[in-house]
């Protein structure tokens, strides 16, 4: 009997400490592991992004443009063409294709105007 | 005799020490994955420039070739006017700033196609492109008048100039310093 009063006060305190720990840790692990499900998100956001940048670019090469309305009406989800598209007395286009949700994700893009493409096509 | 119980705080240490390094350890490998796509975004942008390079210099080319003209000069035969007309174009092709021409350069398909490898690189990635400028090369008739002997001769002489110049890929090879090529 006297043993178990000994043991009862004891393993009472370990309790007590270890829901202290566990509280006091439970909240920044928790975190951590949301914060980095979150980063996991936004990467695969960027990754869809990226691609959709690129993807946007490879059509513009390879499709050329023939004029500003025309680059606008192109069907590329989820990008936007800054407005200072111009064309050079060079003979090549620059523009900057942008992603939709991502201001940080762009490409500044310079292409051949289809005068000075051969007929036969041959995008790069 | 030594107390055996009591320990229940050290496992309870355990599973906290176990949760932090899985915290840890995932908060990690997802700030290593932004990273590395953050990375990507700047190769990307990288390449789109080093091939916009490419492209502009082909449309330079391109726009500079059809200003291409004899400026005056009159040669004896077409042949000699066209040859100079395509030395001009092999001239004014080779002259660019960043971009790389290889010195191995020369008219294809019956000397109306001119063929050049251009190499570009910006950050940590190499463009390789085979490309061909086609041009029309037109030499000029002229009948002028010469004296001959203190006689009033008519004689047949000729200029050039290039038109309709456009260009084109024939192949293209990217490669970055990690040793990828497509």
């Amino acid at each position: 009997m006297k043993k178990f009063k000994e043991r009862c006060g004891a393993a009472l305190l370990e309790v007590l400490i270890s829901i202290a720990i566990l509280g006091l840790l439970t909240v920044p692990i928790s975190s951590g592991i949301m914060m980095s499900l979150h980063i996991n998100a936004k990467s695969d956001d960027i990754m869809q992004a990226k691609l959709a940048v690129s993807s946007a670019v490879e059509t513009i090469m390879a499709e050329g443009i023939e004029s500003i309305d025309a680059a606008r009406a192109l069907d590329l989800p989820d990008i936007t063409i800054d407005d200072g598209i111009t064309l050079d007395p060079k003979g090549y286009w620059k523009l900057t294709v942008r992603s939709e949700y991502f201001d940080d994700i762009f490409v500044e893009m310079r292409v051949r105007s289809n005068d000075v493409r051969a007929p036969e096509g041959g995008g790069a | 005799m030594k107390k055996k119980d009591g320990y229940v705080i050290i496992y309870v240490v355990f599973v906290v020490l176990f949760l932090c390094i899985v915290a840890v350890g995932s908060c990690t490998s997802a700030l290593n994955n932004l990273k590395i796509q953050n990375a990507s975004i700047h190769q990307m942008q990288d390449r789109y420039k080093a091939e916009g390079d490419i492209e502009q210099y082909m449309a330079e080319v391109c726009v500079a070739g059809e200003k291409v003209n004899s400026n005056g000069h009159l040669y004896l035969s077409a042949a000699e006017a066209k040859g100079h007309a395509k030395l001009d174009f092999s001239n004014l092709v080779n002259s660019s700033g960043s971009i790389t021409c290889d010195k191995t350069a020369g008219w294809v398909d019956g000397g109306i196609e001119y063929q050049v490898t251009l190499e570009t690189s910006c950050g940590s990635t190499r463009i390789i492109a085979v490309v061909a400028f086609r041009a029309n090369i037109a030499a000029n008739e002229h009948t002028v008048t010469v004296m001959v002997d203190g006689e009033e001769k008519e004689d047949t002489k000729y200029d050039y100039e290039i038109t309709d110049v456009t260009s084109k890929y024939l192949s293209y090879t990217l490669e970055s310093t990690g040793g990828g090529s497509e």
